[in-house]
């Protein structure tokens, strides 16, 4: 196994998932706005 | 009626069902996307207007551009609608999305998801755990049955030869489609039912509108209406459907832009080949990917040269656009057919020949002369005979002596690569009216198809290179050559230097590396070999050691290319890394699988058929990408060919798509120890070995080697011990 783009898979894989999250979180806060 | 039903292909029933449903689909469900067209083509017209009365009316007062205002559709409070609103909601957003009570209300959403996540997690854990153990006894299970089929494996076996006819059905079906124009016209349908043609439309409406009002006030209903159609695009089908579209498209865009980066590379390479001279050598240790780089360079050339001379093709129809081409080409096919045209030298006379006749006729001048028959009837009265490129006048019979060279080269049938190992080339001459059409992209080909298109390199015979004297005297082929690709390689076992060849003599009867003047092939490569100030010549020697050569020859080659190393095992594909991630989870685990797999079993079970299907199909997909996509960088020293200069850096790229694509055997001269071996009854497994660490006199004298004799003819001087009695001590000793 090539163990350097291992790695960078599991980096790019984490990348991902945060970029969800913080994607998730910007639509659910503005699902939030009342004015 | 019912003949003209089982005349229909059935297919064509369930298309035009599908289309239909799609079209209730698109009025019953999709109507809102459809009343957006609506708007969408309203809004263009209205801007079109409102353009034009802007440009040639001065004022566009009068026009109501219709693209500034919201839809009539009703969206509820998806987004604000002004940007006063917008505004106030942007303020409002970025102060929630720093509060902690907004970031616990996210969590305590987010939980249900997490929830579910959590389960599945659980239950896989715990399947995987139940699993590995139930697998674990399984695997240990030794079975001696000799690919005999389990229960289990013969049922499931069964399931999938049903399913598998279905799946064919469908797939024969969704190429039915394919072909008969089903799929564009669904595509279509669905780009409108899906909204996104009006998406497009509304975007040219308002660059029409925008260019003739700068009104950028207006910005906003825009990003407005963009929400809104994007809201109908995005809920016109369930989330999973989008998932899987998205990763359709994404598998599309990255093999594109794989497919792209390739191209670039083999661009790139194209340009450095291109920069060298006549003659190249290639130098590295062995394995070090040299003849790797000269086969891949001959194909560079190979494709460059079809390529060159398609341009001085198109320079001559462009420079005498009145000449009949289309019959000059049929004559040259018909003549290169029959072989009476073969070489340069043939063309050169055959339109001298032309000429001469041509004036002849000129002159005669008689009623009967009709001289343009011999220039396939080009009218060169209206026309002219030369054409001024402000340098020289280039005349008729010149122009038609490089093109019908040109075109000799550009329509040849078989390769330029003249070689002492054998390259596979697949240039595909699509050949139809007029002149053929040759296609060299590497990286489209249908390996499947390799046998179909394929053609090998010539076989170079070393008299054709030699000037003085041939090995074959009096050899046919002496002479004939004119233009072409010479890759040799091994090129200093054959040649060798000063050293090499001081038992040689000049004035020897036979031939050899000092008087077959083979060096005067390169050297006056160019005189032979020349169109349209191009030669159509190139030496690519690869060898271990430059100075293997005697100084000469190395001298000759502009360029000694000495690989230094490479950065290997890239891929051109971008977005791979989920697949990347997978590799590395599954590769070793496989692996060790299926060693203990075939440890313990001779027979098939269902599990060990489902991992080599599924893992192992993972696996395959893996490499075989790579195989498609993957590439080299080969570091490359650049030095002249005195060997002074201090090198210069270049990376050339080894696309695995070329250069892999069985060009070349890496044991091309196998044939050699092959049947040597085949003479023997033994192999490596019938040599002897040693007995312990540390060897014996026997076995040592058994290695035959110089220095162990050496060092037994000291030793039997010194204790005058001879061989034999040294053999019954041993005797005695085992």
């Amino acid at each position: 196994m090539n163990n350097k783009k291992f790695i960078f898979a599991i980096l790019k894989i984490a990348l991902l998932i945060i970029g969800v999250v913080i994607l998730a979180y910007l639509f659910f806060t503005w699902g939030q706005v009342k004015l | 009626m019912k003949n003209i039903f089982k005349r229909i292909n059935y297919r064509h029933f369930i298309a035009v069902a599908l289309t239909v449903a799609f079209a209730l689909l698109a009025i019953f469900i999709y109507n809102r996307s459809y009343i957006r067209f609506y708007e969408s083509l309203q809004d263009i017209y209205t801007s079109g207007k409102y353009y034009i009365h802007e440009l040639f009316y001065d004022s566009a007062n009068d026009v109501l551009a219709t693209v500034i205002e919201p839809s009539r559709l009703e969206f509820g409070d998806i987004f604000p609608i002004d940007f006063e609103t917008f505004k106030a909601h942007l303020a409002e957003f970025w102060r929630l999305l720093f509060t902690g009570e907004n970031f616990y209300a996210f969590l305590f959403y987010s939980s249900k998801f997490l929830l579910i996540f959590n389960i599945l997690l659980t239950f896989g854990i715990l399947l995987y755990v139940s699993f590995k153990i139930l697998l674990g006894n399984l695997l240990r299970t030794p079975n001696d049955k000799r690919n005999v089929d389990t229960l289990p494996l013969k049922a499931f076996k069964k399931v999938e030869t049903f399913f598998g006819v279905i799946a064919g059905w469908f797939k024969e079906l969704f190429s039915f489609f394919g072909e008969h124009k089903y799929l564009k016209l669904w595509l279509w349908i669905w780009l409108f039912n899906l909204n996104i043609v009006p998406i497009i439309a509304e975007v040219i409406a308002y660059l029409f509108y925008f260019v003739a009002s700068f009104d950028l006030a207006h910005l906003y209903i825009q990003f407005y209406k963009l929400i809104c159609d994007l809201f109908i695009m995005l809920s016109g089908l369930p989330w999973y459907i989008w998932t899987v579209l998205a990763m359709f498209l994404i598998n599309v865009y990255r093999r594109n832009v794989a497919f792209n980066n390739l191209n670039h590379y083999e661009n790139y390479d194209t340009g450095f080949a291109r920069s060298l001279g006549i003659a190249t050598m290639i130098t590295a240790p062995m394995n070090g990917n040299k003849t790797k780089l000269a086969t891949d360079l001959s194909l560079t050339f190979s494709k460059i040269y079809r390529y060159d001379a398609r341009e001085t093709m198109r320079k001559c129809e462009t420079q005498f656009k009145h000449f009949p081409f289309s019959l000059l080409n049929e004559t040259l096919s018909e003549k290169i057919e029959k072989h009476e045209l073969y070489s340069f030298a043939t063309i050169e006379k055959f339109i001298a020949e032309r000429k001469d006749k041509f004036y002849r006729a000129f002159e005669e001048n008689g009623a009967n002369a009709t001289p343009e028959n011999f220039i396939w009837g080009y009218d060169f009265e209206k026309f002219g005979f030369s054409y001024d490129n402000k340098l020289y006048l280039i005349g008729l019979f010149n122009m038609l002596e490089e093109y019908s060279k040109a075109y000799f080269i550009y329509t040849m049938s078989g390769s330029f690569i003249v070689s002492n190992y054998a390259i596979r080339e697949d240039c595909v001459l699509d050949i139809f009216v007029n002149l053929p059409k040759c296609d060299y992209d590497f990286f489209h080909r249908d390996s499947s198809m390799l046998d179909v298109f394929s053609y090998y390199s010539k076989i170079l015979d070393f008299d054709v290179l030699r000037k003085g004297k041939t090995v074959i005297k009096d050899n046919p082929l002496s002479d004939t050559f004119e233009f072409g690709i010479v890759t040799i390689t091994e090129f200093d076992k054959d040649r060798g230097n000063q050293l090499d060849t001081k038992g040689l003599k000049r004035d020897d009867s036979e031939a050899n590396q000092l008087n077959d003047l083979f060096n005067y092939s390169p050297k006056m490569a160019r005189h032979s070999s020349t169109v349209d100030f191009t030669p159509y010549t190139r030496y690519i020697l690869d060898l271990q050691r430059a100075m293997k050569t005697e100084a000469d020859v190395r001298e000759i080659c502009d360029c000694v290319l000495n690989v230094q190393g490479k950065d290997g095992g890239k891929l051109a594909m971008p977005l791979f890394f989920v697949e990347e991630f997978l590799y590395g989870v599954i590769a070793e685990r496989y692996a060790a699988f299926l060693d203990d797999y075939d440890f313990y079993h001779a027979n098939n079970t269902l599990y060990g058929y489902l991992a080599k299907k599924i893992f192992g199909g993972f696996l395959n997909f893996y490499r075989n990408t790579y195989n498609l996509f993957g590439y080299d960088v080969l570091k490359i020293d650049v030095q002249n060919g005195a060997l002074e200069s201090s090198g210069n850096a270049h990376d050339y790229y080894i696309m695995y798509k070329k250069a892999h694509s069985d060009r070349y055997a890496t044991d091309c001269y196998g044939w050699f120890f092959r049947d040597e071996a085949l003479k023997k009854d033994k192999g490596i497994s019938d040599y002897p070995a040693f007995g312990c660490s540390k060897a014996t006199r026997a076995e040592l004298h058994a290695e035959n080697s110089y220095f162990i004799r050496a060092l037994e003819r000291v030793s039997k001087n010194k204790s005058k011990t001879n061989k034999k009695e040294l053999d019954e001590k041993e005797k005695n000793r085992s």
